[in-house]
């Protein structure tokens, strides 16, 4: 296995106000390795934010250790192999996005004329080749944030940190984020990702740490989760006498039937037995629901009890 | 100039000079110092008129323009953060704001400069040592100046760091008109010289010149005039330029660069 290109050890952050302090990071610790996509999630407030700021060296740590590459983030060569897309980015608004992105580009060390091939690629590939001639004061958030994109790939990071990359997204844009990532996991690229969007997280991400109240509850492996079939019927009693016999391992709830699987292969098996049993399928989807079903129990464990 | 780069992001000036010279309200300004130093030159004008009288007045509101919030802007909008992420230290990305600013204010009073010369020569003004040296003398006292805004905006919100220049000022001229005002009935009421009043006047009198970057144009008139000049006005302000540029260095390097604090 590779070195972890991400070592986060204890981290603690405070925020200290007039009146309170609040701890948003809690001796948090995780590594992240090369190619790997490992998503934050947890309810607004967590700290995945403050993680990852801290990891990037943008917030003064009160307790803990960050390596990234192995090296201290502070170190100017570590900063030329990552990125960072944050949240509802704003840029200079009389800038154009190109402008911009060459700016970046040219403090990557790239001359002027790379900057801007560069530039003009990135904004084609995120769908901003028009905007990015435009001055950034007049763009929507998806803009912003697609400009953000670009100018956290402009030198090719090793390790990139995503944060909220697909809010305010549209739907092509949020399927082209997921392409993205896909791409850069295959270019051994490691990526950090803060989302909401459990969906997506369970599509691209390796991993998942749940934080809650800045402390890091569980650690979850994508790969080797249990995965379910999910198929609802109409007549959940016509069936439910053969479900048992042929797929004991199978719980109903409500007209939902529930059966662990160990991939989507074995899909069309589950749907013949239910239809030669007499059921009426409604709808059949494989996992799906899985990390919906985890983030609550873990994180916000009275909803599910309620 | 390669030998700036510890202490001048070059993309970064180049960036912050762009931003600069698009605002339409700075555009008009240089144009209204266009018209007014114009009418300021004539045949004995010794190079000084385009950043004197009126004209000065509009250089020092053009420089606060250019320096309102000229750092903190970029932390607001949450840039700097992204462009600090990058590899090159806080002391280049600041000199590079700084610079990109003051290259924007130099192309402006070079603008101003080059007008008020070929109008001056054209109505018989000596082309002198004074009309030459008037640009950078100029320019290093309004620079001085860009820097102190700068290192102000390091700590203070948006464009307040005009607001506290301003403020401080004008909190300056008050106390010392109070302080002359109370010296002079205590002198008209027992006719002594000897007060505690005066004492303060003549401190203040003796530090003023160093609170702030000097008016140097003294220099140019002087020089114009056959005479020789004091020169410790252009070396006060160039101590208030690199000092200010230090200390907002120093600020900067001090400061946490999220945007979250509570």
């Amino acid at each position: 296995m590779s070195d972890p290109v991400l070592q986060a050890v204890g981290l603690t952050k405070k925020y200290a106000s007039a009146v309170s302090t609040v701890t948003a990071l809690d001796a948090a610790s995780f590594e992240v390795r090369a190619g790997e996509a490992v998503a934050l999630l947890g309810p607004n407030g967590a700290g995945k934010t403050t993680a990852m700021q801290c990891c990037l060296g943008l917030l003064t740590l009160d307790g803990g250790e960050v390596k990234l590459f192995g090296k201290d983030p502070e170190l100017l060569e570590v900063r030329q192999r990552i990125g960072f897309s944050p949240d509802a980015p704003q840029f200079p608004s009389r800038l154009t996005g190109l402008d911009v992105l060459e700016l970046h580009g040219t403090l990557l060390g790239q001359t002027r004329a790379q900057a801007r091939k560069k530039a003009e690629e990135l904004a084609q590939r995120l769908g901003l080749a028009e905007a990015a001639r435009r001055s950034c004061g007049g763009y929507s958030r998806g803009q912003g944030q697609r400009l953000g994109l670009a100018a956290a790939l402009m030198g090719d990071p090793e390790l990139l940190f995503l944060d909220e990359p697909t809010a305010g997204l549209d739907p092509s844009g949020v399927a082209a984020m997921r392409t993205l990532i896909a791409d850069l996991k295959a270019k051994n690229v490691a990526v950090v990702l803060n989302s909401h969007l459990l969906s997506e997280v369970e599509r691209v991400c390796d991993r998942a740490l749940f934080i809650k109240s800045g402390r890091i509850l569980r650690t979850h492996d994508m790969h080797n989760a249990a995965r379910f079939a999910e198929i609802r019927v109409v007549n959940a009693a016509v069936v439910a006498e053969r479900v048992k016999r042929l797929a004991p391992e199978g719980v109903f709830d409500g007209n939902t039937l529930r059966v662990p699987i160990a991939s989507e292969d074995v899909m069309p098996g589950l749907l013949k037995m239910v239809i030669e049993g007499g059921g009426e399928v409604l709808e059949a989807r494989a996992s799906g629901a899985e990390l919906e079903r985890l983030y609550l129990e873990i994180v916000e464990p009275a909803k599910v009890a309620a | 100039m390669n030998g700036l780069a510890p202490i001048v992001s070059w993309p970064v000036m180049l960036a912050a000079a762009r931003e600069r010279i698009k605002t339409p309200l700075l555009i008009g300004l240089v144009l209204v110092m266009l018209i007014i130093a114009l009418g300021a030159a004539g045949p004995n004008a010794d190079g000084s008129e385009g950043f004197a009288a009126i004209a000065g007045f509009l250089l020092l509101i053009f420089t606060m323009m250019l320096g309102a919030g000229l750092i903190d802007e970029e932390f607001a909008a949450g840039h700097a953060q992204l462009v600090l992420l990058r590899p090159l230290t806080r002391a280049q990305w600041f000199g590079g704001r700084l610079a990109g600013a003051g290259s924007v204010l130099a192309a402006a009073m070079t603008l101003v400069w080059l007008s008020t010369t070929a109008n001056a020569v054209s109505k018989g003004a000596h082309f002198d040592l004074a009309r030459v040296l008037a640009l950078p003398v100029a320019f290093v006292w309004a620079f001085a100046w860009l820097a102190v805004l700068a290192a102000l905006s390091v700590v203070l919100k948006a464009w307040t760091n005009i607001a506290w220049l301003l403020f401080a000022t004008i909190l300056w001229w008050a106390s010392k008109l109070a302080i002359n005002g109370i010296n002079a009935v205590m002198v008209a009421k027992d006719k002594s010289t000897d007060h505690f009043s005066q004492t303060v006047v003549g401190f203040i009198g003796t530090i003023e010149p160093y609170v702030c970057p000097q008016d140097p144009l003294q220099i140019i008139h002087t020089l114009h005039n056959g005479g020789r000049p004091d020169w410790s006005p252009l070396a006060y302000d160039l101590v208030w330029l690199f000092g200010a540029w230090t200390v907002g260095c120093v600020l900067l390097n001090r400061r946490e660069l999220s945007r979250r604090t509570t």
